[in-house]
């Protein structure tokens, strides 16, 4: 890296945290600490976005798109159908119960054991997640940029922590406007550049139909089948109960729209991130998908993660295996660039030459990658991004576009720790000592605040002596997503049923997601709908046994 | 319940909440439109 880059970088990010600092130095009750201080819509929409946009997503998706091409779009269908439900249902209850965290809902709703089961849930899941969303970039500029491991994930847990004890929920909200601003920025700028890196003549619509004729441009598979990850089908509906439960029932999302100046506000804040959210994907989509077309006309490595690659070839057998994989990638692309070349003159049989080679060049690569994989490494995919730019982007981008992967670790840490932090005091430490006054309540948000930041600094720092717990930490996220979401749609929707039956049914229908993800091969997003039906189910079932042995007392709904 | 849940400007939101879902018709019509056309 470059001086000039070392300096955009690192004034872009710090600009942004010591502006975090000085905007919220007055943040001086528990309330504002919690809740924020009424925030406008955009601020909302744009630190909602943020909240979801974690580094992983600017490294992954343009890799994702240079693999498989669109297709991820399908899985943000829902999310603006979520939005829309969200804001004229949800929010209304959230903000006329007054309520910090969407888990006190449901003490209301229910009763104790139910608010507490659902605190746990999200404290445990979100404070692991909190761990990978600093391990997982560290990860990356480790093996592309060979930053130290730890000390990258030292700096950036130090900077998240420093503006979220600081300035609580605000300090959260007005970072992200900014971050979201640079991220969206450098991805346009990365585009435009790949764009304009083409060879003369081929422009836009060479890239989309060179794309298409790589198989790179469907972006909506309306087939039926349940064992495809993104479809149509599962984008909506999958991953409309993943966007219900994720915005309507995890505390890093409730808190950034609770914070709004009104209802209005809110609601307008989150219906502003429905319109923006699947543009803003395929923009960093086509990142990828212009960074594919780019290496049609110039050789791509054989492996993206250089760290790996040089260890592995410590070994002479493998040294002598990769060189031979690698002269043979060398006359795939020679014979696919051939192809697309006639392709680009019109010659429209070409087509099936370059479909075929793309596929043996996935089949080298496969083999290239399963030669050099090791625990506790980036993966090749994850790297493609990262080491396109550091080839071919020029100084000052090349800054920008690491500000782009810090500004989003440190958004989704930050808005991670301070959900934890609130959930907390909110549902435990004011349960635990409910006579404190507002200072003791302050001072416990911050501490609290701390050790999630340690915890989470912790698990990236013994995350990669623990590769198989990486994969069951993403897994996991989506396991208790479904009945998280059961729980609060019963609440809203089935004013009948009471707090044991509710609490029941959700360790029930917990159970039965962990079972079918071990016993069946289904997609991922199938879990959050089998997950919630199952506790609706359950629950009504639950309810109307205990009512018949006359075991249901507890009080009634406030929804 | 307060009177902020039933705000009386409710009618901008409705028409925000239509195009919300009326641009997620059009993204969808379009990136099968450009997967058909690149094809």
């Amino acid at each position: 890296m470059r001086p000039v880059d070392w300096a955009v970088l690192c004034a872009t990010v710090l600009a942004i945290v010591l502006w975090g600092v000085w905007k919220t130095r007055r943040v001086a009750t528990a309330d504002a600490y919690l809740r924020g201080e009424g925030e406008r819509f955009w601020t909302i929409g744009l630190s909602i976005m943020a909240t979801q946009a974690s580094a992983i997503t600017f490294l992954s998706t343009p890799g994702q798109a240079y693999e498989d091409g669109l297709g991820f779009i399908q899985f943000y269908f829902g999310l603006p159908i979520a939005m829309v439900l969200l804001a004229w249902w949800v929010v209304p209850i959230y903000r006329r119960l007054r309520v910090y965290t969407a888990y006190e809902y449901l003490e209301g709703r229910f009763d104790r054991k139910t608010r507490t089961l659902t605190a746990l849930i999200f404290l445990v899941s979100r404070g692991l997640a909190a761990g990978m969303s600093l391990y997982a970039p560290a990860l990356v500029l480790t093996a592309v940029l060979g930053w130290p491991l730890q000390i990258t994930n030292l700096a950036m847990g130090a900077l998240a922590v420093l503006y979220t004890v600081s300035g609580g929920t605000r300090a959260v909200s007005v970072t992200q406007s900014w971050q979201m601003g640079i991220m969206l920025s450098g991805m346009l700028a990365a585009f435009l550049f790949v764009l304009h890196a083409l060879p003369d003549g081929v422009g836009l619509v060479g890239m989309v139909k060179v794309a298409g004729a790589l198989g790179k441009m469907q972006g909506v598979d309306a087939s039926l089948r349940l064992d495809t990850r993104y479809t149509l089908w599962s984008g909506l509906i999958g991953g409309l109960f993943v966007a219900l439960a994720y915005f309507g029932t995890d505390q890093s999302q409730v808190q950034r729209y609770l914070g709004g100046a009104s209802l209005r506000e809110s609601r307008t804040g989150l219906l502003f991130n429905a319109l923006i959210k699947v543009p803003m994907q395929f923009l960093v989509l086509m990142v990828g998908i212009a960074v594919v077309v780019f290496h049609q006309f110039e050789r791509p490595p054989l492996l993206w993660n250089g760290v790996a690659e040089a260890q592995a070839r410590r070994v002479p057998e493998v040294a002598t295996k990769l060189d031979a994989l690698d002269a043979r990638l060398s006359r795939i692309f020679a014979e696919k660039h051939a192809a697309v070349q006639r392709m680009l003159g019109g010659d429209a049989a070409a087509k099936t030459v370059i479909r075929a080679r793309e596929d043996d060049e996935r089949a080298v690569r496969h083999d290239a990658r399963a030669l050099v994989r090791a625990p506790g490494q980036a993966s090749d995919a994850d790297s493609i991004f990262l080491s396109f730019v550091l080839r071919h982007f020029p100084p000052g981008l090349v800054g920008l576009l690491l500000a782009v992967i810090i500004c989003a670790a440190l958004s989704a840490t930050a808005s991670a720790l301070n959900a934890l932090g609130a959930t907390s005091v909110v549902d435990f430490y004011r349960m635990w000592r409910p006579d404190s006054t507002d200072a003791e309540r302050l001072r416990a948000a911050r501490l609290c605040t701390i050790g999630w930041g340690v915890v989470a600094m912790s698990f990236a720092a013994f995350a990669s002596l623990l590769d198989n717990l990486i994969q069951a930490v993403n897994i996991l996220g989506s396991i208790f997503y479904g009945p998280m979401l059961g729980v609060f749609l019963t609440g809203w929707l089935l004013p009948r049923v009471r707090g044991t039956a509710a609490f029941c049914a959700t360790l029930l229908a917990q159970a039965c997601v962990v079972a079918l993800w071990l016993g069946t091969g289904i997609g991922y997003l199938w879990y959050n709908v089998a997950g919630c039906a199952l506790v609706v189910g359950l629950a009504l079932v639950l309810q109307a046994v205990l009512e018949y042995w006359g075991a249901s007392r507890v009080p009634s709904s406030t929804a | 319940m307060s009177a902020e849940s039933t705000p009386p400007e409710e009618a901008p939101l409705r028409r925000l909440s239509a195009a919300v879902l009326l641009v997620l018709l059009a993204d969808i019509g379009l990136l099968a439109l450009l997967g058909w056309a690149a094809s």
